[in-house]
């Protein structure tokens, strides 16, 4: 308990860091906060004082980084200038679609990624295995929006049966439900495709990696001199030890598939967090894009905290150390 | 030694590229001869330049030399002129192709690789530095110092980065190479402070130490000359990665449109222009996005083979 106490404490710690190095950039940048680009002109200074005054900028820098993380925590992460909402409208209405490509490529980075780590390892010292490990270097060298771009080209441009942008068709409201799911599907094949091969060729390796640890352990020696079953031992005692630590990848992973979601949105025109993200700043609607920044920062920090409560449960060891 | 042979291999040919560059550059990176006639040129195409002699030049795709006039073919024309008038008659070759304002896509890329590489470089060997700094500063002295240096280590390690550094260049009117440097290599450190600073608790342990500070050196001599020399190796190992990390950074950042600005070129800022055409003039991003990946790949497998 006092592990997961710990973790917790260091979670809400870092969420406060995240914090304040936002809003000291709000602050010290010169085109952020109270900005005369957004102020008319002619405001006389008496009005001006009425206006800090209202907002509390009149107060100490301190007293102001407390007032705005109180409405932080309360959900109100500021007022959009170009969306006229609330930030966190915005982002609510754009996570949807940036969950509908992000979900299966976690499930396709995480489930191929097993299967081929742990095929590549029982097969270890195998020409097989050589080849397939230097295809994974290759993959998770290649750049996510570059292998975007490439996929369009081969698949809509060349071959011409995937659409290269959106994620619905124009007639998608006429069709029924087998037709929805169908035009969905290939709608988002080729963005999950981009967003989930780096991180799958990631995956794999380190699953490769944690497998050869635990095949090399004398416990497993052990196992089969007692005359155990190969596939009882796989299944027994070498695949749940080595898949414990591919748990500690979900937290470490989860930046990379939302920066990914900025790159892949932005070559699939899918109206998502990330294309939220690229459009606020080309638009300097500075709220939007802190509060995004936050967002993004406090879900990173959520998932770390899931993953290592979930390691820990799992395995009792790591709360000791 | 067989894997230290291959990295110097590797290291000489950044360095050969970068002072041949502008030698295998035929032709100009931001400006091109004929906007209009040589926009869009698939790969292995031929355009020819007549020199005349008035000190003008006619870029023309094709031409044909009958009874002393020269007849050539340009992209929405033709015409003619006296062979007399013409000075030389030079091929131009387009291995890789134009873009749609007439550029040469080699040239281009060739140029772009030197900046992109010279971020990538530059901004790891500034992180490396400062994560020096830091992993020492905290792994020697402990305590206290430790405790917040690691802190703030670690809320820059949970911010995700790519969106921390779109929002710092949002605030940031003008980017240049040298802005853009600063960005990467001041969110680039992190992992090398920390293996420093594992290192250096490890070797603070280490008799040799306990020996050197009963002989009354000072505490900056010991941490610099005897735990750092022995610290170092595994934020070497990782300076591979921060390279390949920080270029793929670069790349996207000029894809998104937030790093260098064009007419300059970068692998990323011309894969970001080629995907506006990418339907009409498919070969622009394949080049740029190959040596991107020939890159990445490179580090990557450095660090794999140095492990």
């Amino acid at each position: 308990m006092g592990y997961i106490l710990k973790r917790i404490f260091n979670a809400i710690f870092l969420s406060l860091g995240i914090a304040s190095i936002v809003f000291v950039l709000l602050r010290v940048l010169p085109t952020a906060s109270f900005s005369d680009v957004y102020l008319n002109p002619r405001l006389s200074e008496e009005m001006l004082s009425k206006i800090r005054s209202a907002y509390g900028l009149d107060k100490p820098v301190l007293i102001q980084f407390l007032n705005w993380l109180k409405e932080i925590l309360t959900g109100n992460f500021g007022f959009s200038f170009i969306y006229r909402k609330p930030v966190i409208n915005c982002i609510a209405d754009a996570i949807s679609s940036t969950l509908m490509i992000g979900i299966p490529a976690i499930l396709y980075s995480f489930g191929l990624g097993i299967f081929i780590g742990v095929r590549s390892a029982r097969n270890r010292g195998k020409l097989m295995d050589k080849f397939i490990n230097s295809f994974l270097l290759i993959l998770y060298s290649i750049p996510s929006f570059w292998l975007g771009i490439i996929l369009i080209l081969v698949f809509s441009y060349m071959l011409g049966f995937l659409p290269p942008s959106g994620l619905h068709s124009l007639t998608f409201y006429d069709m029924n439900p087998i037709e929805k799911v169908l035009d969905t599907l290939s709608h988002i094949f080729l963005p999950v495709l981009t967003l989930g091969t780096p991180p799958m060729a990631a995956i794999a390796r380190f699953t490769r990696g944690t497998m050869l640890n635990v095949l090399s352990q004398t416990y497993i020696k052990t196992a089969k001199a007692k005359g155990l079953d190969e596939n009882y031992i796989f299944y027994k005692h070498i695949l749940p030890n080595a898949l414990l630590p591919v748990i500690t990848l979900f937290g470490l992973y989860l930046p990379l598939f939302l920066a990914g979601s900025i790159v892949v949105e932005e070559i699939f025109s899918i109206n998502g967090i990330g294309k939220l993200t690229v459009d606020s700043i080309f638009q300097r609607d500075y709220p939007l894009t802190v509060g995004i920044t936050l967002f993004v920062s406090f879900i990173v920090i959520i998932g770390n905290l899931i993953s290592d409560i979930l390691y820990s449960v799992l395995d009792p060891r790591v709360r000791l150390r | 030694m067989k894997n230290q042979k291959k990295i110097l291999y590797i290291a000489i040919a950044l360095m050969l590229y970068f002072a041949f560059s502008d030698l295998i550059m035929r032709f100009d990176p931001i400006t091109s001869v004929d906007k209009e006639n040589l926009s869009a040129l698939p790969p292995f195409s031929k355009a020819y330049k007549l020199e005349l002699r008035n000190n003008r030049w006619i870029i023309a795709l094709d031409y044909k030399i009958e009874n002393g006039v020269v007849r050539y073919k340009q992209k929405f024309s033709s015409g003619e002129i006296n062979l007399e008038l013409v000075r030389e008659i030079k091929t131009l070759f387009f291995l890789f192709g134009t873009d749609n304002l007439g550029r040469d896509v080699l040239s281009r890329t060739i140029y772009g690789g030197k900046i992109s590489l010279t971020i990538g470089l530059l901004s790891s060997l500034i992180a490396f530095l400062i994560g020096i700094l830091i992993g020492t500063l905290s792994g020697y002295f402990g305590g206290i110092t430790d405790k917040i240096l690691m802190r703030i280590t670690d809320v820059f390690l949970a911010f995700p980065k790519l969106f921390l550094i779109l929002t710092i260049s949002a605030f940031i009117r003008s980017q240049n190479i040298l802005t853009l440097i600063i960005i990467l290599s001041l969110l680039s450190w992190m992992p090398i402070a920390r293996l420093i600073r594992a290192e250096f608790l490890k070797i603070k342990q280490m008799d040799f130490i306990l020996a050197v500070e009963s002989i009354g050196f000072p505490a900056l001599r010991v941490a610099i000359k005897h735990i750092l020399p022995n610290a170092i190796s595994p934020a070497l190992i990782s300076i591979p990665l921060t390279i390949s990390d920080v270029i793929l950074t670069e790349s996207i950042l000029s894809f998104l449109g937030f790093g260098i600005q064009p007419p300059t070129p970068t692998w990323g800022n011309m894969i970001s222009e080629a995907e506006k055409y990418l339907f009409t003039t498919w070969w622009l991003p394949i080049l740029p996005g190959i040596l991107i990946f020939a890159t990445v790949l490179s580090m990557n497998w450095i660090s794999e083979i140095s492990k």
